[in-house]
């Protein structure tokens, strides 16, 4: 059994503490938003928050989230009122979208550190999320629309 | 961006409180529209509504346009739209169900009805049928009008979801009239001379937002892998690292499960693991099915398999590059002329300037980021015909344990 906060909500999961955390979160409490790509730590589609930081949800295993807060795509915000969800909207960042709940993510645990990102910060920050549509130049257009407009 | 039950779209389209409902029913040469009173005297034909208007002004389109991020879902809907003169903001889009007997356009290579979205055919092969479909439901409703107001058809105009009388400036909105009026048994004819002119269009060609974008952004688009049935169980499969090795797990001439032999792969440490409930031999490798997914894939992860020898075995994609830069430098090297059209060499010392440039690209992954998957229920019959790997698997676990199961696949989002 492990225990800890998601999305604002406590949750208990009768699991081994070395699975993943993807795994609680979309096959245990399911919230299928986090998606599984490559298991490996190499794509970035399973990136949720733990304590605000961006981790990989395939490589955190559940013992290492015991007592602390994880937030993910669904829990972003309400309505998806997120400043970046706006803009991802508005850039029309996704296509098959299987990797945006990760990028948006990623993009927002930047954004929470460092509200006005340069391009190149942007670019550096987000280099480990891998989009296979190449939806790479609007995804940065979001987040500098984003930082730009709150 | 969910998955369409046949019956619940027909229970939520056809169950509302008036309207009008414009079906569509199995037909060959490609999707074609007719009226639910035809529709309901086509005994025990699949018949599905695809157009409704509700008295609200609420118009629900089925939309057969798999969507993977090209647009399909929300092109297709949008051209019937456009026909109708619909107000786009009052549209809903809903899937159709997987049956391209009675929604797949016609093959432009065959007989067959398909609903393949590949190759940028969905827009292309759907495009006029649509349109056809569309105008036949504008016709309808002008006609509704007419007959309220005591004028000729012909001359009334429409503008978005409204019918106008420009003689009189009566107008009437496409929920009021759906509100009281009635489809013709026999739809009226529409032919593409009647279609409107490009120049009038005020969705197709005009930049107008995907509808799948916005349940991309929150976590809410359902992919096939985040069904989750009732007793559901995971099946994750191991295949050779080399293109198509085959595991030295079963004896020649395999063509069923009953060749393989348990005793090359550790199989009964693999069985021992957490939520492990069976492990299946296949023509190409072995699958795990577990309670989980994650139990799946570690028990996958686990298994040691010796594969045969392949083919592929040492290719080197460094060396094959270099390989293609020796031949192509090569003047005398044997080469295959495929196509002549004018003097290049010819035109490249006559030419005033040139240009000389050198391209190489790699071998690049071309696959989508979702694992290839397959969700199967056992309570599905006249499923589509499994076409991959993971299907098979259920085609042999089905043999295996001796039930009446079947595959089928599902719209990706």
């Amino acid at each position: 059994m492990v225990s800890f906060t998601l999305n604002t909500r406590p949750v208990s999961v009768e699991i081994d503490p070395a699975t993943p955390l993807l795994w609680a979160i979309r096959d245990h409490v399911g919230l299928m938003g986090t998606k599984y790509g490559c298991g490996a730590g190499l794509c970035g589609a399973c990136t949720v928050h733990v304590d605000g930081a961006a981790v990989r949800s395939c490589q955190t295993q559940m013992s290492q989230v015991a007592g602390k807060k994880v937030v993910t795509i669904e829990g972003l915000s309400p309505q998806s009122s997120h400043p970046l969800q706006k803009a991802w909207i508005a850039e029309e960042v996704p296509q098959c979208g299987y990797c945006q709940s990760g990028q948006i993510m990623q993009a927002a645990a930047l954004l929470a550190q460092n509200p006005k990102p340069s391009r190149a910060e942007i670019v550096q920050h987000m280099e480990g999320n891998i989009c296979r549509c190449g939806t790479y130049q609007r995804i940065i257009a979001a987040i500098e629309r984003a930082a730009r407009e709150g | 961006m969910t998955i369409v039950d046949t019956k619940l779209t027909r229970r939520s389209l056809l169950a509302g409180a008036g309207g009008m409902t414009f079906c569509i029913a199995l037909g060959s040469g490609g999707v074609r529209l007719m009226s639910q009173a035809q529709a309901n005297a086509l005994a025990n034909a699949p018949v599905t509504p695809w157009v409704r208007i509700a008295p609200d002004g609420r118009i629900t389109i089925l939309s057969a346009g798999a969507e993977m991020g090209q647009g399909s879902m929300t092109s297709l809907p949008l051209i019937v739209a456009e026909e109708m003169d619909a107000d786009w903001s009052k549209v809903v889009i809903e899937w159709v169900p997987a049956d391209a007997k009675v929604y797949g356009y016609k093959d432009p290579f065959g007989t067959e009805q398909l609903m393949w979205i590949v190759g940028s055919r969905a827009v292309q092969l759907y495009y006029t049928q649509l349109r056809l479909a569309g105008a036949q439901v504008r016709t309808v409703l002008i006609a509704n009008a007419a007959q309220r107001w005591g004028v000729d058809p012909a001359t009334l105009k429409t503008e978005p979801s409204v019918v106008v009388d420009p003689a009189s400036g009566a107008r009437l909105a496409y929920g009021e009239i759906a509100s009281f009026g009635t489809i013709p048994v026999n739809l009226p004819a529409v032919d593409a001379s009647e279609l409107k002119a490009r120049k009038d269009f005020r969705l197709i060609g005009h930049a107008v937002p995907r509808r799948d974008v916005p349940a991309k952004v929150n976590g809410s688009a359902q992919y096939a892998i985040d069904v989750q049935l009732p007793g559901m169980v995971y099946a994750s499969s191991l295949h050779s690292p080399v293109h198509n090795a085959l595991p030295k797990v079963w004896d020649p001439g395999f063509q069923d499960a009953s060749y393989a032999r348990p005793e090359r792969w550790n199989d009964a440490d693999v069985r021992a693991m957490k939520g492990v409930i069976d492990i299946v031999a296949l023509p190409n490798g072995l699958a795990v099915v577990a309670d989980h997914f994650e139990d799946a894939i570690a028990a996958r992860d686990a298994l040691k398999v010796t594969w045969a020898k392949a083919r592929a075995d040492g290719f080197d994609s460094d060396r094959a590059l270099a390989d293609y830069v020796r031949v192509h430098d090569d003047p005398n090297a044997p080469a295959v002329i495929v196509e002549t059209k004018g003097d290049v060499a010819a035109a490249f010392a006559g030419a005033a300037k040139t240009y000389e440039a050198e391209f190489r690209s790699d071998y690049g992954y071309h696959a989508q980021m979702e694992p290839l998957l397959v969700e199967v229920d056992p309570r599905l019959r006249n499923p589509e015909r499994p076409r991959h790997r993971l299907a098979r698997l259920s085609a042999t676990w089905a043999a295996a344990s001796d039930a009446a199961r079947s595959a089928t696949t599902r719209p990706n989002v």
